[in-house]
């Protein structure tokens, strides 16, 4: 089971980094957050801020490219041809696609290095880390958090007819309400607790705690906690999943 | 007279099928929660940086969701008359010519129309943004003038995308530009001179200057220089694009690349 | 990698010599759809795709499914290979139930189908049949070997590293059989795998599964092309609106027209009128009509010999004829035959 969540997760990882448009959206978009963050937040500003702006860049691409795929996940299977395959496979289904959506998450780390080097580059903001090694465990952390939590999307969004686009329209609320680039105290304070139970909210505290400093433990904690939550809740939707492709055969297997 | 056939039948036909979204499923995300979801991310977005006021982000970001079906709706017809494979005859006479742009942009100024009212709508319950009525007909006119301007783009990318290459990765840019640099989010006096030459001979720009003009203020005719441009962008956009067209025909026919016409 | 446990049930039909256990059980099995169609007014449909079908497939066998598109084959697969669940009745690969026992089912089972799709198209070959060896669980230690076994049986060796999208859909198909029998599976589902193959690469593809179920494979495989439902399979069913409405070997088919005289007439605009009376002529058994570039082919079935042609020839007066040849039956006329009646 192990070698099939890892071997999975780079087997879809490399057939994510040969696909041209999810490496445009995982180089161009952090660059526009990137730079619209460093001119609205002002040239005079904190260079820290600056940099956890870049962090917010990377971690708001990630949660991009995990809507779009994850609620595309199951799609994207079928026109393979692959998804009767794998539902036909003696493992847990569980297991052969949180792989997937965990590696539409981990393209992320193309998002770091380009907003790193771009603002680097461009703007001079020097990449120092507090933490350095907390930084190393924090961004799979939150990486397998966020791609948990695309397993959700991918196995309960799959019953609305129109998932992908459904998926797409999760992008900017969860920018938002998780904090990435819009602290969470401008926001009306009934967001808060929605914040609490999403993914990119504990990610995004736990990279920026690690590279400016600041209890990274706590956050990478929670990153695995909800990553439990969300597969418990993955497994009912999975079930149902499978009901309605196996009994009901309304969900298309091919 | 057949230019007005091409230009109502043919636009109404092609909209139709590009948005055959009797789906209230793909209809309400993409033209109700996306564009309205954008306008709030920036605006807020504007209030942690202490940008802006709201009300530049809601005329940024409502111009921008007005104009991208109308980049995609004539990128989309280009397309589809290649499909067709009427696209050559089409570009045979200026009259017709025109007639098949502005029947293609038409229904999508309306449909920009359409959702730039639904966000300024929204936008005065969810944020500080609150039009004034004398403002209203004036801010029609720069929706209208930003959303045919943006069209002349999709007539590019369509143009573009007849050479056989994927036009996501150009969509994707054409976006990133809107976003970034038509100070839609960004005052672009903030830039360095040369993005500002560059914000200036983009689509929207003026339209959204315009808007904002208009909106703190000032009368019509007091930004009818910014709209006139706006206009002339739109012109210069889609005089090019059919030029290219009409070349690429050209080309296609000594090559004998059938694909392409 | 063997099977450790393997609960076989006695066939129900004696054998050809081959093992009297029964790979495949599948009992009054029955599988319908509920669709719906208009958007305004859905109506709601129940479609019987399957109706309470009957097979028995030995352990070894090489068992073909024969019908016409939307007849319920591919169901019937979808069945069998856990996709599915039976409406009513029950089905069992190897003694395990395929509704409640799924997993073990899924461990013992291949599934392989025709065409292009199937695979990730930017890995290679190598990468392909490594993730699924992950998937369909082969031991660790064995892995390696298996896949590089595989690739040589199929023919890919030496381009196993590069990517599945510079494949002609011939190597695809051979890397898509590799797939399936990665964790070689003593039951093997080939859905239509010779479908738009060209002649070489199907008659290679044909020889590959002769030589597993000379390796002692159980295989069901479904075809439209009769010739090579004739060439290798040991015994076939032919199924039609649902129902399995005969069954038995080639030969056995073939017998159920044995006494019948094929006709084939060409002939030039052919009314539907015309057709009728060649119907009512004494000692005809059944009328089909090909359509061919200018012409049609009429086929006709009949009980009496050869000179039965001049009465038709009587009848086609006035229509402008070519051709006639009088033959013996081929499978394929069985198989009109059969589907025909249904």
């Amino acid at each position: 089971m192990i070698r099939l969540l890892v071997n999975g997760l780079r087997i879809h990882f490399i057939q994510l980094s040969r696909s041209s448009n999810d490496i445009v959206a995982m180089t161009l978009w952090p660059i526009l957050y990137a730079t619209l963050a460093y001119y609205l937040f002002g040239a005079h500003s904190n260079p820290r801020v600056l940099f956890s702006a870049s962090l917010g860049a990377t971690v708001m691409a990630i949660w991009g490219s995990v809507t779009t795929g994850s609620s595309g996940a199951l799609d994207n299977q079928r026109r393979y041809g692959t998804l009767e395959l794998l539902v036909a496979a003696p493992v847990p289904f569980m297991a052969v696609l949180a792989p997937i959506t965990i590696a539409t998450a981990s393209i992320g780390i193309y998002a770091l290095a380009t907003t790193l080097l771009w603002g680097w580059l461009v703007f001079g903001i020097p990449v120092h880390l507090a933490h350095p090694l907390l930084f190393v465990v924090a961004l799979p952390s939150a990486v397998i958090a966020i791609g948990m939590l695309g397993l959700l999307i991918a196995t309960t969004i799959v019953v609305y007819r129109a998932a992908n686009f459904l998926g797409n329209s999760l992008e900017y609320p969860g920018w938002l309400v998780t904090g990435l680039l819009v602290p969470v105290s401008v926001l009306p304070a009934w967001v808060q607790p929605i914040s609490w139970v999403l993914a990119p909210t504990w990610g995004m505290r736990a990279l920026r705690h690690a590279a400016l400093g600041g209890s990274t433990l706590p956050d990478i904690g929670a990153c695995l906690a909800v990553s439990l939550i969300y597969a418990g809740l993955a497994l009912f939707s999975i079930r149902g999943l499978e009901r309605l492709a196996r009994r009901r055969a309304t969900l298309a297997l091919s | 007279m057949n230019w007005l056939r091409v230009f109502f039948v043919g636009g109404l036909t092609s909209y139709r099928a590009l948005f055959a979204w009797l789906n209230p499923w793909v209809f309400g995300p993409t033209l109700i929660i996306y564009p309205l979801a954008q306008l709030v991310f920036y605006a807020y977005l504007g209030r942690a940086a202490h940008a802006e006021s709201d009300t530049y982000f809601v005329v940024g970001d409502a111009f921008i969701a007005a104009a991208l079906p109308a980049v995609w709706g004539t990128a989309q017809g280009v397309a589809g008359e290649r499909r067709t494979q009427t696209l050559g005859m089409l570009l045979s006479s200026p009259a017709s010519r025109l007639a098949l742009f502005l029947g293609r942009a038409l229904p999508t100024i309306v449909n920009g129309f359409v959702i730039a009212v639904f966000c300024f709508a929204a936008s005065t319950v969810l944020l500080n943004f609150h039009p004034s009525a004398a403002a209203l007909p004036g801010l029609s006119i720069a929706i209208v003038a930003s959303t045919f301007s943006c069209a002349a783009v999709g007539l590019w990318i369509g143009a573009f995308g007849l050479r056989g290459r994927s036009t996501t990765a150009l969509n994707n840019v054409v976006l990133v530009a809107f976003l970034l640099l038509t100070g839609a989010n960004v005052p672009i006096s903030r830039f360095p001179g040369w993005v500002q030459t560059v914000s200036s001979v983009l689509p929207l720009t003026h339209g959204i200057k315009a808007g904002r003009e208009i909106l703190a203020g000032a009368s019509v005719s007091h930004t009818t220089g910014l709209l006139l441009t706006e206009l002339a962008v739109g012109i210069v956009y889609t005089t090019t694009a059919a030029l290219a067209l009409k070349l690429l025909e050209a080309e296609s026919r000594r090559t004998a690349s059938l694909e392409t016409f | 990698m063997g099977l450790r446990r393997h609960r076989l049930k006695p066939a129900r039909t004696a054998g050809l010599g081959l093992s009297a256990l029964a790979a495949i059980e599948v009992e009054s099995l029955s599988r319908s759809y509920r669709s719906g169609t208009g958007v305004v007014r859905r109506r709601r449909l129940l479609v019987e795709a399957v109706r309470e079908i009957d097979l028995s497939i030995r352990e070894g066998e090489l068992f073909g499914l024969l019908g016409p598109n939307g007849a319920g084959k591919t169901t019937t697969i979808k069945v069998l290979t856990t996709l599915l669940l039976p409406s009513s009745g029950s089905a069992h690969v190897l003694g395990f139930d395929v509704a409640r026992e799924a997993r073990e089912v899924r461990r013992r089972i291949g599934y392989v189908f025709g065409g292009d799709r199937g695979l990730y198209d930017r890995l290679s070959a190598f990468d392909n049949l490594s993730y699924f060896a992950d998937v369909y669980r082969v031991p660790l230690r064995s892995k390696r070997t298996r896949i590089d076994e595989l690739i040589e049986m199929v023919g890919l060796k030496g381009r196993e590293r590069e990517r599945v999208e510079t494949y002609s859909r011939g190597m695809r198909q051979r890397l898509h059989i590799a797939r399936g029998l990665l964790h070689d599976p003593p039951v093997l589902f080939l859905d239509e795998p010779t479908i738009g193959l060209d002649p070489v690469g199907a008659r290679d593809l044909r020889q590959t599964i002769a030589s597993l179920k000379e390796a002692g494979k159980t295989i069901l495989l479904t075809t439209h092309y009769m010739f090579e439902a004739d060439a290798l399979c040991d015994r076939i069913a032919v199924i039609a609106g649902g129902r399995i409405v005969a069954t038995g070997t080639p030969a056995e088919l073939k017998a159920t027209v044995a006494d019948r005289t094929i006709i084939e007439i060409d002939v030039y605009g052919a009314s539907s009128a015309l057709i009728d009376r060649l119907r009512d002529v004494d000692g005809v058994a059944s009328v089909a009509v090909e359509a061919r570039e200018q012409a049609q082919v009429i086929l006709i079935q009949s009980s009496r010999g050869p000179e039965l042609v001049q009465t038709l020839m009587r009848e086609l007066d006035g229509a402008t004829v070519g051709r006639v040849v009088s033959r013996e039956p081929t499978l394929e006329d069985a198989y009109i035959e059969l589907v025909g009646r249904a």
